[in-house]
């Protein structure tokens, strides 16, 4: 477990003393208790946890979709349970990148102007944003495609433009929520090769919930949610035959039902 | 244009359906109610620029009673009082067979005293000079658009009938109106000299009134004392615009009436909004949650659907606005014919379209269009960022909504209830409550929907199987489409079959009344250009040919006038009553064993119900006639049933008419034959007596009865258009709601193709749907239904009009709401049973 009262400069997530839980059926169901974390720039982070232990809230919590009932959660040194719900949306499209399972691409936007709306959301469009959006796209081998709507690409390439949609902002930290998931095993594994290169070049610090051992294989560490307690996972740093096993032992079994994110 | 906004703007134009069901409600509902404004609108200023036209620059009149004033009253103003800005005028109405049904309004003036007044009509002025209508006599002017539709050109004679006698005119020129206004103004009207005026209108020696110019402040004031002081009786001094004023105020309750039935369509039209777009905003859920996440504020959300409401209510009332004005021209026919009926004619030369109705119904269009929208604008601002929330979180909280409406819509109706039996006699608060009535039943849908379905499922699950099962549970589970789709099906098939039961219900009061009043057996009257009343006079000579034809037992006299008071002009009949024709009378009040004696004799009236209601008198109060001989107040004998006008009429026996107004003529006949007398035998007697020279209408009971009940029928045509267009725009928000739901469910109804459905079977599972939506609705509307009539019936016509009318309710109603309903929906779900019974299971799975 990870407790440091006095975060480093570095340190990009902080959590602590996090605690959710919700009525359910009339009775109080924690899902946090009391759940500490650091993350450091340029981490490539990995939380892993069985279903229903809290993962997703977890996810909503650090992106301040939603607030604990108790503890802080500080992202580049802001408190969010200190933001108001407007302050931390604003903060979000500021501070924070999004790589969703079901890749959420804006259908009615072309894959080159759902690179641009994070940036016009930020409010920093200028002349070069274009040419840098094009720029990522051609990393993530879609420059031909940036007037395509999105419903003509397959599913990983749907999800390498949110994987560049995550990134051209220049986020603080990027939450990246089973970004396999929705993907078959070979195309999965070319997406995850991608998203490791792409933090990794640009020194991005990524936090990815996943039940995949080859994700977990890539990450410089490993947090587990264990009874509402976030566990550090010891494993050498880097990709390796430990970690993919320590990682494999969590990502035994479907995934039929992660808990319901509710309305903040 | 940000990203945002283009995407929001790509979604519309993806889903080109969507939009045009939405654009479509909200255009309908605009053009209604801009048709039916347009349509009042241009009525009201036909009538009020024909007015102004031919009052010109006077500030007052004096109006003459039934007989008129005499002539020595202008030489007493001119000569005595010094009053040179004074002009006589007669005037009266005929018909012209070279100009088919168009009221003729004869308008005899001084050209002399002209040139203060009607400039246009000024001698020396321009190339026409008025004063040939001095030199010839039967010398007439018409303006060119009158000229030209009678096909003549000056020289040409004009035949018309005036009262009921033929009369040869002679054209001795046209005006030329400017503009617009001026061609309305002098439309159908016939200009001549007062002495060719008096002649035609058989009114020698009399004027119909004075026109004066009074300078403002105490000089004018000072000056009309005096003039007050040498009218004669029966004469009344008004400002011009009173009677205009008072005139134009008749139109209120219909207006009224006609402005209600409208805003229905633009209700019924959000409600196709409000499920067009909410349905946009839950096929956007998803997408609404990541952007959220991304960073999308609440109020950028609300911005982006707010702004696709603004859009649509902006391009459909615009629609709307271009798709009234040609209603407008169709309607604005129907509304005038109706008013030429019933109240006063006028003639609309074209469809004004004043840019504030424009401006109202566009307005209106684009603020009903935000509220409707407001509902799917909250639904997509609490979308949750990065939902996994899905549809039947949607419907858990629909389901929690349920008691809740149901208590709002019980309050509602109470208060509507409330509202509606409140003693009052605003028009007004009974539509409002009636508006509470309908919306409090809207709401109370759901409840009984679910309740109805509950019941309905054990006789479906026997008779459809599984299939009827998995129906019924699927109107329930998607209570948030399935009850505003009944709840509009509720509100539409009850206000059809309200107001079709307010329509029997009055014809049938209608034709009983007639069945009764109608006691004479061949009538005689002039023919009238107002289809409600007898207008004009029969010759003298006529009259007396008529007496003593073999087989006609006692003769009814009846004199139609009207006369002036202070109070607005009372439409006055002078009754000579055969006693054969006593039965006509049915009284609400009154004693008929003793009145008809006290009438006969001049010691009591006999008042309309619409009259006793508008002034609030029952019997025993008085009611007091300016008459020439001086006024007489006269008490209440009797209140009789009459749905002739809802201005109402007060008759006078014909001796004490006699007394008050020098005025000896009669307007119609109403002949008794004896028992066993021929009335093919008598009717060509009676045409024979009239000859060739009087152009009388000779009618049998039946016929006249028959031509009474048309009448009826055409004043309550622009109901029923009105009534069709409420329902189209209804179906249709009916048939969006029921595509949407379905399309809906394409994912399940792709798993249960999948499972082995066959596309038949598919078909049977949404009509089976459908059609349990359509028989809930149905057995809802019932009750609906006949709350509404019995408003309109007892509450708003009582209100609006001041009679009272029969209930008549026919076995067939409960047939009539059901099939309606069941059709109605049926038909509705045609199109999505066959989209969804087509749809291939593998794309419908694929497209989650």
């Amino acid at each position: 477990m990870l407790s440091n009262p006095t975060p480093a400069p570095d340190v990009v997530l902080s959590l602590r003393g996090l605690r959710k839980g919700y009525q359910e059926g009339g009775r109080r169901h924690d899902v946090l208790l009391d759940a500490t974390a650091e993350i450091r720039r340029g981490e490539f982070v990995v939380l892993l946890g069985p279903s229903g232990s809290g993962k997703s809230t977890l996810l909503n919590v650090v992106s301040g979709i939603d607030i604990p009932d108790q503890g802080t959660v500080e992202v580049a040194g802001v408190d969010l349970t200190a933001l108001s719900e407007k302050e931390r949306t604003l903060f979000r499209r500021r501070h924070l990148g999004f790589v969703f399972q079901f890749f959420n691409l804006l259908p009615t936007l072309t894959v080159l102007e759902n690179l641009l709306l994070p940036l016009e959301l930020k409010g920093t469009v200028a002349s070069g944003d274009a040419a840098r959006a094009q720029g990522l796209l051609e990393r993530v081998g879609l420059g031909d495609r940036g007037r395509t709507f999105p419903d003509r690409l397959s599913g990983g390439e749907q999800q390498r433009v949110a994987l560049a949609r995550a990134l051209v902002h220049e986020p603080d930290l990027i939450l990246a929520d089973e970004p396999t998931g929705n993907l078959d095993p070979d195309t999965g594994e070319r997406v995850l090769e991608l998203l490791d290169s792409l933090v990794r070049e640009d020194g991005r610090t990524l936090l990815a919930v996943t039940h995949s051992r080859e994700l977990a294989a890539r990450a410089d560490r490993i947090l587990r949610l264990d009874h509402g307690h976030l566990l550090e996972d010891p494993r050498p740093t880097g990709p390796g035959p430990t970690g993919a096993e320590a990682a494999s032992q969590e990502a035994e079994g479907p995934d039929p039902a992660e808990p319901v994110v509710r309305e903040p | 244009m940000s990203l945002l906004r283009r995407a929001s703007l790509r979604f519309l134009s993806r889903h080109p359906g969507q939009l045009a069901l939405t654009v479509a409600g909200v255009a309908m509902g605009v053009a209604v109610v801009v048709a039916i404004d347009l349509a009042i609108q241009s009525a009201r200023q036909a009538f009020r620029v024909s007015t102004e036209t031919v009052a010109g620059r006077a500030t007052h009149q004096i109006d003459g009673g039934p007989g008129g004033i005499p002539d020595s009253v202008f030489t007493e103003l001119r000569v005595d009082l010094a009053l040179r800005e004074s002009a006589p005028v007669v005037e009266g109405f005929a018909l012209s067979s070279e100009l088919p049904g168009r009221a003729l309004r004869i308008l005899g003036v001084d050209p002399f005293s002209e040139a203060p007044f009607r400039p246009y009509l000024a001698p020396g002025d321009g190339e026409l000079d008025i004063g040939v209508l001095l030199t010839e006599p039967g010398a007439i002017l018409l303006s060119r658009e009158t000229a030209a539709a009678a096909g003549v050109v000056p020289g040409d004679g004009l035949p018309m009938t005036v009262g009921g006698r033929r009369v040869q005119l002679r054209v001795v020129g046209v005006l030329n109106p400017d503009g617009e206004l001026g061609r309305q103004g002098l439309r159908d009207l016939v200009l001549t000299d007062v002495s060719t005026a008096q002649e035609i209108l058989e009114m020698p020696g009399r004027l119909s009134r004075i026109d004066l110019v009074a300078p403002a402040g105490e000089d004018g004031e000072t000056l009309l004392a005096r003039v007050e002081e040498i009218l004669p009786g029966g004469a009344l001094l008004r400002g011009t615009g009173t009677r205009t004023a008072q005139m134009a105020g008749m139109l209120a309750a219909f207006d009224l009436n006609l402005t209600a039935l409208s805003l229905l369509a633009l209700v019924f039209g959000m409600f196709l909004i409000y499920n067009a777009m909410t349905f946009s905003v839950v096929q956007r859920r998803e997408l609404l949650g990541a952007l959220r996440a991304l960073g999308v504020t609440r109020g950028e959300v609300r911005r982006m659907v707010l702004g696709e409401a603004l859009l649509t209510g902006v391009v459909g009332s615009l629609l709307g606005l271009g798709l009234g004005v040609l209603m407008g021209r169709g309607l604005v026919r129907l509304v005038t014919r109706t008013i030429n009926d019933l109240y006063f004619v006028v003639s609309v030369e074209s469809l004004a379209i004043p840019a504030t109705v424009l401006l109202k119904a566009g307005l209106m269009g684009v603020v009903a269009t935000l509220l409707a929208g407001l509902p799917a604008i909250r639904e997509a601002v609490n979308a949750p960022p990065r939902a996994t929330l899905t549809r039947s979180m949607v419907e858990d909280r629909t389901r929690r909504l349920v008691p809740r409406a149901a208590l709002a819509g019980l309050g509602l109706f109470l208060a509507g209830g409330a509202l509606v039996l409140i003693p009052s006699r605003s028009v007004p608060l009974s539509f409002g409550g009636l508006f509470g009535l309908l919306l409090g039943m809207a709401l109370l849908t759901p409840l009984a929907t679910v309740g109805f379905v509950r019941l309905l499922m054990p006789v479906l699950s026997r008779a459809v199987g599984i299939l009827g099962t998995l129906a019924a549970r699927g109107v329930v589970a998607s209570l948030s489409r399935t009850a505003p789709a009944v709840a509009a099906l509720v509100v539409a098939v009850s206000v059809t079959v309200g107001l079709g039961i307010m329509i029997s219900s009055f014809r049938g009061t209608v034709v009983r009344w007639l069945d009764h009043t109608l006691q004479a057996d061949v009538y005689l009257s002039p023919p009238a250009p107002m289809a409600s009343r007898a207008e004009g006079a029969l010759s003298d000579g006529l009259v007396g040919r008529l007496r003593g034809v073999p087989g006609v037992e006692g003769i009814s006299t009846y004199r139609g006038v009207t006369v002036p008071t202070p109070e607005g002009d009372v439409r006055l009949v002078a009754l000579d009553l055969d006693p054969r024709g006593e039965d006509a009378f049915r009284f609400l009040e009154g004693d008929p064993s003793t009145v008809f004696g006290r009438f006969r004799s001049g010691e009591a009236l006999l008042v309309s119900e619409p009259f006793a209601y508008r002034r609030g008198l029952q019997v025993g109060d008085s009611v007091s006639i300016p008459g020439e001989a001086g006024s007489v107040s006269l008490p209440i004998g009797a209140v009789f049933s009459d749905y002739g006008s809802d201005q109402g009429v007060v008759m006078m026996g014909r001796t004490a008419y006699d007394r008050l107004f020098a005025d000896r003529r009669i307007t119609s006949l109403g002949f008794f034959l004896a028992p066993g007398a021929d009335s093919e035998a008598v009717l060509a007697e009676l045409r024979a007596r009239v000859g060739g020279e009087d152009a009388v209408v000779i009618r049998s009971n039946r016929s006249l009865r028959q031509a009474s009940l048309e009448v009826f029928d055409r004043t309550f045509a622009i109901t029923a258009v009105l009534r069709a267009l409420a329902f189209t725009v209804a179906f249709i928000g009916v048939l969006s709601a029921l595509m949407a739901l379905q399309l809906e469910r394409g994912r399940e109804l792709g798993v249960l193709r999948a499972n082995g459905l066959t596309p038949g079977q598919v078909w049977t599972l949404v009509t089976t749907q459908t059609g349990i939506m359509g028989v809930v609705a149905g057995i809802l509307a019932v009750p609906a239904g006949l709350v509404l009539a019995a408003v309109m019936i007892f509450v708003v016509n009582r209100r609006s009009f001041g009679w009272t009318l029969q209930m008549e309710l026919g076995p067939d109603l409960i047939l009539q709401a059901v099939g309606l309903a069941v059709v109605g929906a049926l038909v509705a779900g045609l199109i999505p049973a066959w989209r969804m019974s087509r749809t291939s299971p593998a794309l419908a799975l694929r497209e989650e």
